[in-house]
């Protein structure tokens, strides 16, 4: 199937064939579940509506308690599940001031990002906002690596441009950096509305990610995504179990 | 245990497949190590004995009694301080000649090894040796062990009554050496008294007084001879001791030789009637008085009968007479030395009857002691002669028991099933192994499975999402890359086309 086709059949999804964490441990949707994880994703999105209010913007922040959970690939397929399965604007901003991985993801060119808006050097916010082929479906990328994210984190101009994107969008997706590592994270939770943690299954002690929910507030934490399970069952002995 | 689904078989299940690479291993190492210890079992000689513990002279009997059951105990004790006692077990050994070409060090290291080698069951009045070792010597392990195993069994059972014939024996010895000691006492008794057996005291009494009076008389005999000789010499003094030759001739009528014989005859008579005061006539003493009387009464006739009739020859003259020695002088000296000679074997046969008064006199003084004693000794040695025979009839019948109660107790423990080495695991024992491995394996995984899985503290379902952290499941991701996809995505690779975004 050409990517065009894959583009209309599958939306967005196919976009983003391949996707690796930071760790490069890989939950790329390979040729194997085409049907199942978009489903997944569908009811990320449908629980997301359930907890947001439909009068005001949503804004959901996507990390995880360590490096390499896959936070960037849900925030990526997340945004684009959303833009697909409905006619809401979301943008995907790219909060990981640190580590810009959404913009290498994505394989965009060299550009300026919110960075570049934190820190003044840029600042029309809409030269920064990149479109897609989806006409809902804006990108926020970080544009380069912030000199000191800690104190980008408690910027006021941060706020603004958070402001700033609620108006014109419904959705909002944030990739942030993980939790324990980073202090940024802690301080963005403040400025969204629910948190979704990523947690790579058979990988990260349920201890750290406990830690994890602990540090940036249990009432933020929406809920958990399993990312990345596994059986080690035959199919037919699935089948014959289910 | 992780919950993956409803049903708790699913989670083993999982689990079994999650770590198939840990059961793998296990079962090919478990197999190997079985396989292993076949094969050098394959290599070993087993022998095994069966005995009878008891009861094996009737085997017919069913049931056992409380005395059975106690000999069982018994026995088994005995061979549990049998295989403890490294000496007992080397003299076992030794017995049965496996000792022969080895130094004492490598004899002492066979025994420690033989007796580890040794396996013992009991069971329905049975007992089971088994010997594993590297050559057919497995089957003589096991016949020198039982053999001496059975000899101190039968030993311990019958030593009331061999210490019972030992303690005879023992006595019999004794009261034999006792024996034979007086015997040879009064043998040697009797061996001085030979020449002069033992008497009562009056009999010696009576030997003492004629033994005195015999001395009395050879006194009296002797004191005449003495007289006699006295007078032979007086007539000796008297007598010339040369005379002419004519004088000879002229014999006077009157022979001085007469006088003297009549003075002699007269002694005698005087001397036999001393005798007779004391003696008989027939006493040999008065008898050789009366001959000497007879012959010199005899001699006295025979001179008067010459002095009667002799005439003077007239032979020669005075001119022509020589000296001569006088013949009465000569007769005289004759008489003399004569005398001498009686006197003098008088005298040592008077010594002689002396010292048997004495001896006579000392016999009688200690007759009564030394009888006594020898009374004494007899009844001693009778005695002691009837306890050695009795001593003697006990010892036999102790022997005839002991002797019993072993036949007896060796036909009770009886080898029912003679060692053999034969060559172990034949057939069946090898697919037991062989089965046994993987089975072991499988178990052995199962066990590091659960443990290691306690040790996981991570999240792998839902389920366990929702017990530890207290948060729905918004998704449910599954892993689907392959880790070939993986790395030929890290090395920049692959036929994935990523999608630019319009600018």
């Amino acid at each position: 199937m050409s990517d065009e086709n894959a583009l209309k059949n599958n939306g967005p999804l196919s976009l983003f064939r391949g996707g690796q964490g930071s760790n490069g441990n890989g939950n790329g949707h390979g040729n194997g579940n085409r049907i199942q994880i978009p489903e997944e994703y569908a009811r990320l999105h449908a629980d997301l509506e359930r907890a947001s209010s439909p009068s005001r913007c949503f804004v959901v922040g996507v990390t995880s308690a360590v490096y390499g959970e896959g936070k960037t690939t849900v925030a990526m397929n997340l945004a684009g599940a959303i833009a697909n399965n409905s006619t809401q604007r979301v943008a995907l901003v790219d909060c990981n001031l640190r580590n810009w991985d959404l913009q290498t993801r994505l394989n965009l060119p060299p550009c300026a990002g919110l960075v570049d808006i934190l820190e003044g050097g840029e600042d029309d916010l809409a030269n920064i906002i990149q479109k897609t082929e989806v006409e809902n479906f804006t990108i926020v990328p970080a544009g380069r690596a912030a000199a000191n994210p800690s104190r980008l984190a408690r910027s006021p101009r941060l706020v603004e441009v958070m402001n700033a994107l609620r108006m014109s969008n419904e959705f909002i997706v944030m990739d942030m950096a993980p939790v324990l590592p980073v202090a940024d994270t802690r301080v963005l939770a403040k400025i969204v509305d629910g948190m979704v943690m990523v947690v790579r299954a058979g990988v990260t002690p349920r201890e750290i990610v406990a830690r994890a929910i602990e540090s940036i507030g249990n009432d933020r934490v929406l809920g958990v995504v399993l990312n990345g399970t596994e059986t080690a069952m035959p199919k037919f002995l699935q089948r014959y179990f289910s | 245990m992780r919950v993956y689904g409803s049903s708790p078989l699913y989670n083993y299940v999982e689990l079994i497949f999650r770590s198939k690479r840990l059961f793998i291993a296990a079962i090919v190492v478990a197999t190997a190590i079985t396989a292993s210890v076949a094969g050098m079992r394959a290599g070993t000689y087993e022998a095994k004995a069966l005995v009878y513990l008891t009861g094996a002279d009737n085997p017919q009997a069913t049931g056992m009694n409380e005395v059975q059951r106690g000999s069982i105990q018994y026995k088994m004790n005995i061979l549990s301080i049998c295989t403890k006692d490294p000496r007992w077990f080397a003299d076992a050994m030794r017995e049965k000649g496996l000792a022969r070409g080895m130094s004492d060090q490598k004899f002492e290291e066979f025994c420690k090894k033989a007796v580890k080698a040794l396996t013992f069951a009991s069971g329905n009045n049975v007992l089971e040796i088994t010997c594993r070792w590297e050559d057919p010597r497995a089957a003589d392990i096991v016949d020198g062990f039982y053999s001496r195993y059975a000899d101190r069994v039968v030993g311990e059972e019958t030593a009331a009554s061999s210490i019972a014939a030992e303690s005879l024996r023992n006595r019999l010895k004794e009261y034999t050496e006792k024996q034979k000691g007086l015997e040879d006492k009064v043998n040697r008794f009797k061996q001085e008294h030979v020449d002069a057996p033992l008497a009562d005291y009056q009999t010696m009494l009576a030997q003492l007084n004629q033994n005195k009076q015999t001395v009395e008389a050879m006194q009296v005999e002797l004191g005449y001879l003495q007289n006699v000789r006295a007078e032979v010499e007086r007539q000796l003094h008297k007598t010339e001791k040369k005379i002419l030759e004519a004088s000879l001739y002229n014999q006077p009528k009157d022979d001085p030789a007469i006088e003297r014989l009549q003075t002699e005859s007269a002694v005698v008579d005087q001397h036999i009637a001393e005798l007779r005061t004391k003696y008989n006539d027939n006493n040999p003493l008065i008898k050789k008085q009366l001959e000497l009387k007879a012959n010199i009464d005899q001699e006295i006739e025979t001179r008067k009968k010459i002095a009667a009739g002799a005439k003077p020859t007239g032979r020669g003259t005075a001119t022509q007479q020589k000296v001569v020695i006088n013949p009465q002088y000569q007769a005289l000296e004759e008489k003399r030395n004569e005398l001498d000679l009686s006197i003098k074997e008088y005298q040592g046969r008077l010594n002689g009857a002396m010292a048997r008064v004495e001896e006579s006199r000392t016999k009688a003084r200690i007759s009564p002691e030394m009888v006594t004693n020898f009374e004494w000794m007899t009844k001693d040695l009778a005695l002691y002669t009837g306890i050695r025979d009795n001593l003697r009839a006990s010892l036999e019948k102790a022997d005839m028991i002991e002797k019993q109660e072993h036949e007896l107790h060796m036909a009770e423990m009886r080898m029912i099933v003679r060692p053999e080495a034969e060559l172990e695991m034949a057939g069946g024992k090898n697919i037991i192994f062989f089965a046994a491995g993987p089975l072991l394996g499988i178990i052995i995984a199962f066990a590091f499975s659960l443990f290691f899985e306690t040790l996981d503290h991570s999240l792998r379902t839902p389920i366990e999402v929702e017990k530890y952290l207290d948060k729905p499941v918004l998704a449910v991701l599954p892993r689907m890359e392959t880790p070939k996809d993986s790395n030929q995505r890290r090395l920049g690779g692959g036929s994935d086309k990523r999608p630019t975004l319009p600018s």
